[in-house]
């Protein structure tokens, strides 16, 4: 290769970065860092710019708290078609599953029904030690009351961490979740995160989502509001926790 | 790679909204701040936002961190979303002026964070700095998604003279980045020095 046509690759490197080259140009840049280590390495560079460009935007915008919620409640939509397919999808079940019906019906449904123990045990072992690695000697452990459940909620005021176990704790109703609610000294309820129980598991675990310090309050409750949540607590309560 | 982002975002994958939620609570602002800044517009940033963030919990699995950090791979996504909306509706919103007066500053976070939010704010300000012909076509090309021969279009001018300022502009950036590499403790001095006269 001449020394030529290098440098129009090089010199055409910012430009690569910003997404400003044509289709064409692009193309034949992406062809020539397949081979020629310094303009792979002056690529690395410009991109470190390219992501500080990204990142280093001021001041900080914040999106209003309406927007958390319209996601939260397009992801409700998402995942209500997605259910069926997930199973196949996640274990790579799907072309052995259809072979298997057609050959035996009835072994397909105990393979399957194994093989989602296994993935639901493996997933609550994994979570059951982020639940360990809070268990320190700074962790406090509250128990919940609830009609029919019980459980406990987890606080490390060091960490401000805190996590919430809840057994037996079934689905919704259609259209609705459990939302977590931190409660001030003054009765004041704000939102920590909306959560669904999880598949037929006994126990269901999850964090309590703040910026907040957790010292802030005195304890938590869970109430059952329509999907995405809501700005404070409208349906019935389900448990609390004091700390 | 935080390890806290590399549990989240697998969690993420294996379809857990908690998980999401953090990750959204997280880092929704900052996702939201470089789609304000392209789109200029609060009701299409939000759009753009949640289907940025509709693609994190769909693609989860593809995150890979050997690649760059979980926050690049975020705005990534949104940039890319917001280049797509930006096409599909032809919206060009005008950019910022160069001249004008930049309470900005004031409401940078105070310096005592990390390295990298560091070099980051030192970048803002290097491109604030930029002499406005070479922000310009920056912005142009990477807010906006306008090729060079675009940007010649837009502004009226030669596609040698683009390919010029946007090339200095870069190379002005990148020779502050690799600055900061060098001393990151320097960006922290200036920015300090920068805030305390601009209190004067």
């Amino acid at each position: 290769m001449t020394q030529e046509p290098h440098d129009s690759f090089i010199e055409n490197i910012p430009a690569y970065v910003l997404g400003a080259l044509s289709r064409e140009e692009a193309s034949e840049l992406q062809t020539h860092l397949e081979t020629c280590e310094v303009c792979q390495e002056e690529l690395r560079r410009f991109q470190q710019v390219g992501d500080g460009l990204m990142a280093g935007i001021f001041p900080r915008q914040t999106p209003p708290a309406s927007a958390r919620r319209k996601l939260l409640a397009a992801l409700a939509e998402e995942r209500t078609p997605r259910k069926i397919s997930w199973g196949f999808r996640q274990f790579a079940f799907g072309a052995v599953a259809l072979s298997l019906l057609a050959m035996n019906l009835a072994a397909f449904l105990q393979i399957r029904d194994l093989r989602q123990q296994q993935t639901q045990l493996a997933s609550q072992v994994e979570k059951n030690h982020t639940i360990l690695g809070m268990l320190t000697a700074s962790t406090e452990i509250h128990p919940i009351s609830g009609d029919g459940l019980s459980g406990n909620l987890l606080l490390d005021r060091q960490k401000n961490l805190s996590y919430l176990l809840v057994w037996n704790l079934t689905s919704p109703p259609e259209d609705r979740v459990y939302q977590i609610w931190l409660v001030s000294p003054g009765g004041e309820r704000i939102d920590a995160g909306v959560f669904y129980p999880e598949g037929d598991r006994p126990l269901t675990s999850t964090p309590l989502i703040t910026s907040r310090s957790l010292d802030e309050f005195v304890g938590m409750e869970v109430t059952i509001e329509p999907a995405g949540g809501s700005d404070a607590p409208t349906g019935e309560q389900i448990l609390t926790a004091s700390y | 790679m935080n390890l806290d982002d590399k549990e989240w975002i697998e969690r993420v994958a294996r379809q857990d909204q908690s998980a999401f939620v953090a990750l959204y609570d997280r880092y929704a602002s900052r996702v939201y701040t470089l789609v304000l800044h392209m789109v200029n517009d609060r009701m299409l940033a939000e759009e753009i936002l949640q289907e940025a963030f509709l693609r994190v919990w769909r693609h989860a699995d593809q995150y890979d961190a050997a690649r760059g950090s979980l926050l690049v791979w975020l705005l990534t996504i949104a940039r890319r979303t917001a280049l797509e909306r930006l096409r599909f509706e032809s919206r060009r919103p005008a950019l910022a002026d160069g001249n004008e007066p930049t309470p900005l500053l004031e409401s940078l976070p105070e310096p005592e964070t990390t390295s990298e939010e560091a070099r980051w704010r030192s970048l803002y300000l290097a491109v604030q700095s930029l002499p406005e012909e070479q922000r310009k076509v920056i912005e142009l090309a990477y807010y906006q998604g306008l090729s060079q021969s675009e940007i010649a279009e837009e502004l009226g001018i030669p596609l040698g003279t683009v390919k010029t300022r946007l090339r200095t502009g870069m190379l002005h950036l990148r020779q502050q980045w690799l600055e900061e590499e060098n001393d990151s403790a320097k960006s922290k001095m200036e920015l300090n020095g920068i805030l305390k006269n601009r209190k004067k």
